[in-house]
Formats: C-alpha cells, sequence, structure tokens
C-alpha cells in the first residue's frame, strides 16, 4: 500500500489542478463562449495578473503531479510510448488529457498575459482547457474502475475524485486569491462553496467507502488475497474532514464577524489550517484506496 | 492449426503436490517470490446436521492456475504502452523491452496471474513455454503433474474432449476475459460458496 504513494501523490494533485480550474475559470469561459454578451469588459490590470496566478498555479500542479508519476514506473525512458493505445487503455487517454489540459492551460497563461484584441479566442481556449480537464478527472476515473477490480468498479470512484478535485481546488483558490488579492468577493463564495463539498465528502465516505462504509460493497469470488486496510485510515479521514469542515465553519462564521466589526483577516489562517486538514485527509483516503487492491507476490 | 492454445485442468484429480507449480519456477528460473503457475488450496466447511446425524461437510480441494491466455486479454487492452500482445496461436506474451513497469495489468487481470519481476523491472507471465510447445513438446507444468491433472492443446479440441467449464469457485466470472481455459471440477466445488470456503494458502500464492 506504502509503495502506491507516487500514485497516491499523482491522482490527488492532478484532481487540485482540475478543481482549481473547474472553480476558478471553466464556468465563466464555458459562459462566456456560449453567451458572448456576458463575456464583461476586459480585465484590469489586477486581475490579469490573478488570472495568470491562477493559471500558472494550475499548471504547476499538473506539471507536479506528471513529475512524480515518474516514480511509480519502473522503466521511465520508456515513457515516450504511453500514448501508444489510446484505442483500448484508459491509462493511455489519462495522459493524452493531462497533456492537453496542460497545454491548453499553457496557451491560456500566453493569452491572457499578451491581452489580444478579442478575448473570444482566449473564452475558447479556456473553455477547452476546461473540457480536457474533466476528460482527464473521467479517464483517471474510468481506469480504476476495472471488472476485475469489484472494490474500485463503484461509484465510489468516481464521485470520491470529482469530490477530492472540487474540495481542495476550492479552497486552494480562495487561498491564493486571498494571498495575491486579499478583499475579493469570490473569496467569500468559494469559503461558502467549501463548506458542503467537505461536508459531502466525509457523507461520501462514511456511506459509500467500499470494505468500510455503511454501504459497503460485498466482494464475489477471487483469486486476489484479501485487502488488508487498516480501519484507522478510515477513521482517520474522517475525523481530519471533520476537523476541516469545523475550521471552514469557523471562518465563515469569522468572515461574517470580522465585516461587521471592520477588523484585521483571521479568516484565511482559518481556512488554511482547513485546507492542510482536507489534503491530509485526501491522502489517508487514497492510501486506504490503493490498499484496496491488493497485489498479489511482491 | 491451433488458432487459440488452451490449459486444461482436472480439480478431481489434483492432488496439492505443486510439482507444476516448482516445475514452471524450474523452467523459467524464477526468483524466489515469483510464481507464474500457482496452486490455490481452497478449504472450507465443517459439519452439518441432517435430521438427527452430524455429517461432515468438508471443502478441499486444489486449483492449479496460470495465465490463461484469455480470448479477450484485458491485460493486453489496458495496458498503455502495447507491451503485452497475442500471437496467432492464442499465447499471450509480455514483451519485457518495452513494458514500462506501470503494473496496471496487474490490476486488470482477474486471474492475478501478472507478477512483477524485480530482474528485468516488468511485469511478467507465463509464456505457455511457447519454445517447448512449438518444437512439439508440452509445457513444462503439464509434463510435471504426477497425476495427469493438467493438459494443453487447442481450445476447441480440449473443449471436445474435457468439456465447456471453465469456472469454478473461487475463480473471476469468465466473460471477463473469456479465458482459454477447460476445467473437471472437483465434486466440493459446487458447494465451496455456500460452504464458505476461502483459499487457504494465500501468503503461497
Ligand atoms: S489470464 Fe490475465 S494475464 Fe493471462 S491473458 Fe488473461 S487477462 Fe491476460
Ligand atoms: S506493467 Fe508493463 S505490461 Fe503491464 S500495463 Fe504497464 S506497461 Fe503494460
Amino acid at each position: 500500500m506504502l509503495k502506491e504513494w507516487p500514485l497516491v501523490a499523482f491522482t490527488i494533485v492532478g484532481q487540485m489542478a482540475v478543481g482549481v480550474y473547474l472553480t476558478a475559470f471553466f464556468p465563466w469561459a464555458l459562459l462566456a463562449v456560449v453567451f458572448p454578451a456576458s463575456a464583461g469588459p476586459p480585465p484590469d490590470g489586477a486581475t490579469q495578473g490573478l488570472r495568470i496566478a491562477l493559471l500558472a498555479l494550475v499548471f504547476a500542479l499538473l506539471a507536479a503531479a506528471a513529475l512524480v508519476s515518474f516514480f511509480h514506473l519502473h522503466h521511465p525512458f520508456r515513457a515516450r510510448y504511453v500514448l501508444s493505445n489510446l484505442r483500448s487503455s484508459w491509462l493511455s487517454r489519462e495522459i493524452l488529457f493531462e497533456l492537453g489540459f496542460m497545454a491548453f492551460v499553457a496557451l491560456g497563461v500566453f493569452l491572457t498575459w499578451r491581452q489580444p484584441t478579442g478575448v473570444g479566442l482566449l473564452n475558447a481556449v479556456l473553455a477547452l482547457a476546461g473540457l480536457m480537464g474533466i476528460m482527464f478527472l473521467v479517464s483517471m476515473s474510468k481506469l480504476y474502475m476495472l471488472p476485475a477490480a469489484p472494490a474500485w468498479n463503484h461509484a465510489y470512484t468516481p464521485l470520491s475524485f470529482i469530490m477530492t478535485a472540487l474540495a481542495l481546488g476550492a479552497m486552494a483558490t480562495a487561498l491564493l486569491i486571498d494571498i495575491l488579492a486579499g478583499g475579493r468577493q469570490i473569496f467569500g463564495y468559494l469559503l461558502l462553496l467549501s463548506f458542503p463539498l467537505v461536508g459531502a465528502k466525509i457523507i461520501f465516505s462514511l456511506f459509500l467507502t467500499p470494505g468500510h462504509g455503511i454501504y459497503g460493497s460485498r466482494s464475489g469470488p477471487s483469486l486476489r488475497p484479501p485487502a488488508e486496510t487498516p480501519r484507522l485510515l478510515h477513521l482517520g479521514r474522517l475525523t481530519l474532514l471533520t476537523a476541516g469542515l469545523v475550521l471552514i465553519g469557523a471562518a465563515i462564521i469569522a468572515r461574517d464577524v470580522e465585516f461587521r466589526a471592520a477588523t484585521g483577516s483571521g479568516v484565511s489562517g482559518l481556512l488554511a489550517v482547513a485546507f492542510v486538514l482536507v489534503l491530509a485527509s485526501e491522502v489517508a483516503g487514497r492510501f486506504l484506496f490503493y490498499g484496496l487492491l491488493t497485489r498479489p507476490g511482491r | 492449426m491451433v488458432t487459440q492454445y488452451a490449459f486444461f485442468f482436472n480439480a478431481a484429480a489434483c492432488s496439492g503436490c505443486k510439482a507444476c507449480q516448482m516445475a514452471c519456477k524450474d523452467r523459467n528460473n524464477l526468483e524466489p517470490g515469483l510464481l507464474w503457475r500457482r496452486v490455490y488450496e481452497v478449504a472450507g466447511g465443517g459439519w452439518e446436521k441432517k435430521g438427527e446425524v452430524w455429517v461432515p461437510s468438508v471443502v478441499a480441494y486444489n486449483i492449479s492456475m496460470a495465465c490463461n491466455h484469455c480470448e479477450k486479454p484485458v491485460c493486453g487492452l489496458s495496458c498503455p504502452v502495447k507491451a503485452i500482445w497475442k500471437r496467432e496461436d492464442g499465447i499471450v506474451f509480455v514483451d519485457t523491452d518495452r513494458c514500462i513497469g506501470c503494473r496496471y495489468c496487474e490490476w486488470a487481470c482477474p486471474y492475478t496471474a501478472l507478477r512483477f519481476n524485480a530482474t528485468t523491472n516488468t511485469v511478467s507471465k507465463c509464456d505457455f513455454c511457447f519454445e517447448a510447445v512449438d518444437a512439439g513438446g508440452p509445457p513444462a507444468c503439464v509434463a510435471a503433474c504426477p497425476q495427469r491433472a493438467l493438459d494443453f492443446g487447442d481450445l476447441a479440441e480440449l473443449r471436445k474432449k474435457y468439456g465447456e467449464t471453465r469456472q469454478i469457485f473461487p475463480l473471476p466470472d469468465p466473460s471477463l476475459t473469456d479465458p482459454a481455459l477447460v476445467i473437471k471440477p472437483h465434486r466440493d466445488a459446487a458447494r465451496a460458496a455456500e460452504r464458505a470456503a476461502e483459499v487457504a494458502n494465500w501468503e503461497e500464492v
């Protein structure tokens, strides 16, 4: 289980990148493409800088995920063949969509920086990047939903990946916005959004975690040795998530009080600690996920 | 001409001596901990009351299992680099010069036939002793079995000779991969699931 650490890091960081993108850009870019009138005026300098920073964060997360994934290959120099089986391998497709997502995000950074006269091209690129990101998430889920792996071939896999992406994405976006451009209204929205996302994550984990949840899947006959995932991982994950949820709630209340009292901000501190707790819960949950499917032999 | 090589396994005849497992290790020079053919010991049951009498309901049999050179090799379909391929005669091979060692196929194969080989840093599995078979001989496991519980040949021929069964407890649903496998079940196999039988030697296989 512990030797799967590169996959734990790859999936969490990759999903967080998709989540940051989906909360910060995708709905707005798609709206602007479908309804050009909603695009609004070109951004001012500060907003443009913030956009570049958020896009750069997405790119950096994707690059880090790609880098760490090499540690899980025993012949990393042969990785150039990895797109050979797009016809039937979800693993090939996952890498294709990750690379496509990275390429469109990089193009988005360039176009935001150069500020071409019309924003139509930029919005189209940003919308396409979002679609690539969604397909990255879909292929990441599909590749684990193997008929030979009943513990993974389950609604829990896509649900947990999507919730990880959105919860970590909303929190990371809120924090970056607060660090770079404090006082923006979007911070409050993202803070409010984080609460139901982390809450939903707790409910999914409690009910659906294979082998541990209240509605655990039953394993059929198999030639795979039974999983030996420590119960502590499940309990630890739930505890960390609950602590994170409480802190997000506290941040929401603190923000409301601060607005009224017009004092300084302790809100982002609370959110930062909540983010670390939720991230730690994801690490525990992901080790548990990989532990569900044993590899006989070495 | 053979279009799909297959194994036959007679669970009713297997004594669980593991000569097939050892012959495979020996022929392929497999390091400790690496098994291409494995013998699973299925055990369960106990006593049950029939009327006023307690009778034994013990389940005990063995399954010798390697790669089944499936007609639908999900291992190869899932491999991102196409390192797993199927020859015209149905034998499924791992190309160790192409495999990146991602170990994804290990999860995809329901027979856990793919095993990591620390010497080549790739996955590895039964290659049907293709050199021996190409030369007209049997695979090492088939040759070694003192009970004649293993046989090999063209899948269609084996089915004519031994029947159509390709799944007994606890083998996975054969529709997942269409394994090139014919089995003669042990008499305990039909009631193994209801008697809560389990593989008793996980540490070994
Ligand atoms: S038994 Fe497993 S490794 Fe062998 S061909 Fe079938 S799916 Fe592939
Ligand atoms: S371990 Fe090798 S053979 Fe298996 S999926 Fe990865 S590249 Fe393909």
